[in-house]
């Protein structure tokens, strides 16, 4: 069926509902990488087999990432009338013994993580699934209700709102949860300059890492002339310890659709790409799939909802290199050619793809736009801090308890992300440093983390938002092989175009590798600050200009730890 | 055109002409290794660094690259940028130490050697990519490429095999500024005269003028060019010395139309010249300076 106008979105959010809160029985699987990689292929495997085998009568799904990556694999089941009930750490053995509990109507205990009433969407008019009608059980009180969690009372759930509830695979979940009803809303009521007009309230900033404002970046492309243009979601990610972009690619596919539908619509744009790392296999499956549900419903190609406006969307597949964060680098890798920046100006959103106006958005970016275009860009500009509006994607790694994302308002102290969600280091020891924004914000002493994450304090601790990685490192981590790392890190990441970041990188390493080996002198130490300078001043891109970062702040933060390992002079 | 300050001159400049341009047409002189007039500028060696303020924010730009605007003010000399060019010319030094071109401008910044922390090596090549450009887009063979990334990027033959779309024309040799290209011509092979070009592992015939028999270009650099200008097969058998073309003495040609006819390319054509005046002319383009026009004038008005 093509969707033409509001009512036909609410015919088949009908026939969604139908399949989130079923008059039987759902069991959903944590089915995203992280669960993968724990078992869900095998648990979703046993469970659609014992389900058959003992006339349990079903429906066995995949769903995405619900957040809780330490507690995969995951199974929630949901039975009409009763709350949703999440089960943990679910082991292939204990399978049959759980459809055997769920048959009877019974939980089992010792699996059993939170249960969840109704599922409150963020979205206005959007619905509420109530799983509970009547009296709570007395059997299930004493299980958690989920917002009672420290895990989930601290989130504010915009982005990833329907992940790890929705199955991916199926379009009609996520209209059933007031999908596309933004995209219908701009293009049945609003002028493409209403739309920036609420992006710019919104106060949203790029959530690659710059935090340059995306409405003033849409307004300068939706004015630049030029035949076609282009909306290019940088879905890269390089960073080497998160996964956020993965995540909500492989739980809520249809989000970034919607996203990029309403960018091309505010910019007069007729083509978008998605550019993916390739080694996201799940996500690209994912999308691709979503792609043509969406075109088959009419949210995709020509005429969308009967609007005139047309769109078409491909999916280009990247190597993740760290460079492509750099818009510019980007577009030359979507061109086919060498991934190096390009010289700005001119910047992309007046010459970009192909030499068109283009604009390039993180996919976290993108994902916002569909509530902003909802709910309004004042709205969205209360939540968070008066400069950093909205919400960020945390991704937890490193030494920490409980490896995690989750989703809190920007101005969010980092201690409490690290004490609330992360529980820790998994040591159990002292947290002694940790890193922000990927390898670009360098290594923060553990006494930062009373700084609020937000674009302003800590691009004033020398660090940066970024992607929005937290790695926790314990008090047995050797800073200065963090520092090495870091800068190996950059030395295979670097385009090697700019003199200054890939001959400094080289003299870097080796310096740093002296150091490591005791060969290491004050004048080293002098040499690498003023290399350091002059790698930020005249690198052509972020990276150069950061890549000596790693190095400096341990220096600044953890001298000691170099001056032990110095050379003495006449030992 | 557009008004800008460049060191506290106001100077004019073509919109959309780059500050190095816009500079050097006013005799002020920024080192650049990576910039020339036919290629599309790329930013990579960055010594060209000049200070630019623009609405009040002062940051580091290569000129190359950046497009002269109105109200711009350039400094090209000031201590932060003199710093920067001096350490990216350290770390140029570092990695070619006895490339003549880097050492003369380490001389000119008064650069003896790079600090004692900083690791030598013996490349010749830094990576600016003229030779790639040229060949890109000047010669447009599409013969080599930058292979690899970061610090162990090079220039390169694809897959470090024969370059097999090179037609030894010799622009990567002619461009490189630190020499590292090498082309050589030999004449004494058992098949004949020959280009070789090392760095792409290339071996090319030249070809042998008809006339002196002096080995004077690569085959497929001649064949390239012929193709692409749709000229005759024979269009390129002489050398550029011996290519004499027949002139034509218009007060003794009868316009017959003998030579016309002919010419086995049809580079010979009668011009009206008014009335019933006609005289033969020559189009140099499609001649190959056979001369069989040169015995067929009656009046010896070819020679």
């Amino acid at each position: 069926m093509k969707i033409n106008k509001a009512e036909d979105l609410k015919k088949i959010q009908k026939e969604g509902m139908k399949l989130l809160s079923p008059a039987t029985l759902r069991i959903t699987v944590g089915a995203a990488t992280c669960g993968f990689a724990k078992g869900a292929g095998k648990i979703f495997e046993a469970l659609k087999y014992e389900v058959k085998k003992q006339k349990v009568k079903a429906d066995v799904v995949t769903v995405g990432c619900s957040g809780l990556c330490y507690a995969e694999p995951i199974v929630e089941v949901i039975r009409s009338g009763k709350p949703r009930i999440t089960y943990g750490n679910v082991p292939v053995e204990k399978v049959s013994e759980l459809v055997k509990a769920i048959k009877a109507g019974k939980f089992m205990k010792d699996l059993v993580l939170m249960r969840r009433d109704e599922e409150k969407s963020p979205l206005e008019k959007g619905s509420v699934i109530k799983y509970i009608k009547g009296k709570l059980p007395e059997a299930l009180s004493g299980i958690k209700e989920y917002r009672k969690l420290d895990f989930f009372k601290n989130q504010t759930k915009l982005v990833s709102r329907n992940s790890g509830t929705i199955s991916p695979e199926r379009i009609e979940e996520y209209i059933a949860l007031g999908g596309y009803t933004a995209l219908a809303k701009a293009l049945s009521s609003m002028t493409t300059e209403q739309v920036i007009d609420e992006v710019s309230a919104s106060k949203l900033r790029g959530r690659g890492g710059a935090g340059y404002p995306t409405g003033a970046k849409w307004k300068a492309c939706r004015i630049a002339a030029g035949d076609k243009k282009y909306v290019v979601c940088n879905g890269s990610e390089g960073d080497p310890e998160i996964g956020m972009h993965r995540s909500l690619l492989e739980s809520d596919p249809h989000l970034i659709i919607e996203g990029m539908l309403i960018a091309g619509y505010a910019v007069g744009a007729q083509e978008g790409y998605i550019y993916v790392n390739d080694r996201y296999l799940l996500a690209l499956e994912r999308i691709e799939q979503a792609m043509k549900q969406a075109e088959k419903q009419g949210l995709l190609g020509r005429n969308i909802m009967k609007s005139g406006f047309s769109f078409s969307l491909k999916v280009k597949r990247g190597g993740g290199a760290y460079i492509c964060g750099e818009e510019t680098a980007l577009l030359n890798a979507l061109e086919g050619s060498f991934a190096e920046p390009r010289p700005r100006p001119p910047f992309p959103a007046t010459k970009g793809l192909l030499g068109m106006p283009t604009i390039v958005n993180n996919l976290e970016t993108l994902a916002n736009i569909p509530l902003i275009v909802l709910k309004g860009g004042k709205w969205f500009s209360g939540i968070g801090t008066k400069l950093s509006t909205g919400t960020k994607i945390v991704a937890l790694s490193g030494n920490v308890a409980h490896a995690c994302w989750v989703e809190v308002p920007l101005g969010m102290r980092i201690k409490d992300i690290v004490t609330l969600f992360g529980k820790g280091a998994a040591s159990g020891k002292k947290i002694k440093a940790f890193q922000a924004g990927g390898p670009s914000g360098g290594i923060l002493p553990a006494k930062a983390l009373s700084l609020k994450l937000d674009y302003e304090q800590l691009s004033k601790a020398e660090s940066l938002l970024g992607s929005g990685g937290l790695l926790i490192m314990d008090e047995d981590t050797d800073m200065l092989d963090m520092a090495k790392f870091f800068t190996d890190f950059f030395a295979d990441e670097s385009c090697g175009k700019c003199t200054s970041c890939r001959e400094g990188i080289k003299q870097l390493k080796q310096i740093l590798e002296g150091i490591i080996d005791g060969q290491g002198t004050g004048e080293h130490l002098s040499l690498i600050k003023r290399m350091a300078a002059v790698m930020a001043d005249t690198s052509a891109c972020a990276l150069g200009k950061t890549a000596a970062v790693p190095l400096l702040s341990v220096m600044k933060h953890f001298p000691q730890e170099i001056e032990k390992r110095l050379m003495r002079r006449g030992a | 055109m557009v008004k800008m300050k460049i060191n506290g001159k106001v100077v004019k400049a073509e919109e959309g002409q780059s500050v190095l341009d816009t500079a050097k047409a006013n005799g002020i002189l920024i080192p650049t290794l990576c910039s020339q007039d036919a290629l599309k500028p790329y930013g990579a060696c960055r010594l060209c660094i000049v200070e630019i303020a623009k609405n009040g924010r002062t940051t580091v730009e290569t000129s190359c690259t950046y497009p002269a605007e109105e109200g711009l003010e350039v400094k090209t000399d000031t201590p932060r940028i003199l710093e920067g060019r001096k350490m990216v010319i350290e770390l140029l030094l570092a990695r070619c130490p006895s490339v003549p071109s880097i050492k003369k401008l380490a001389q000119e910044y008064g650069i003896k050697d790079c600090p004692p922390q900083i690791k030598k090596e013996n490349d010749e090549c830094i990576l600016c990519g003229l030779c790639v450009r040229a060949c890109n887009e000047v010669v447009k063979a599409g013969a080599i490429q930058f292979a690899k990334s970061g610090l162990y990027k090079i220039v390169d033959s694809p897959f470090h095999r024969t370059a097999e779309d090179c037609i030894a024309c010799g622009a990567c040799v002619f461009i490189c500024p630190t020499g590292v290209i090498k082309k050589k011509d030999e004449q004494q092979t058992p098949s004949g005269p020959k280009r070789l070009i090392e760095n792409w592992q290339v071996e090319h015939k030249l070809r042998e003028c008809k006339k002196c028999g002096n080995p004077f270009a690569p085959e497929p650099h001649l064949e390239k060019v012929r193709q692409e200008k749709n000229l005759p097969g024979e269009f390129f058998n002489l050398c550029q010395s011996c290519r004499q073309y027949p002139v034509v003495d218009e007060d003794k040609c009868l316009g017959c139309g003998g030579c016309m006819e002919n010419c086995p390319l049809g580079a010979m054509e009668l011009d009206d010249k008014g009335g019933y005046d006609k005289k033969a002319h020559l189009y140099t383009q499609n001649c190959t300076a056979c001369h069989s026009c040169e015995p067929i004038c009656p009046v010896q008005a070819i020679s």
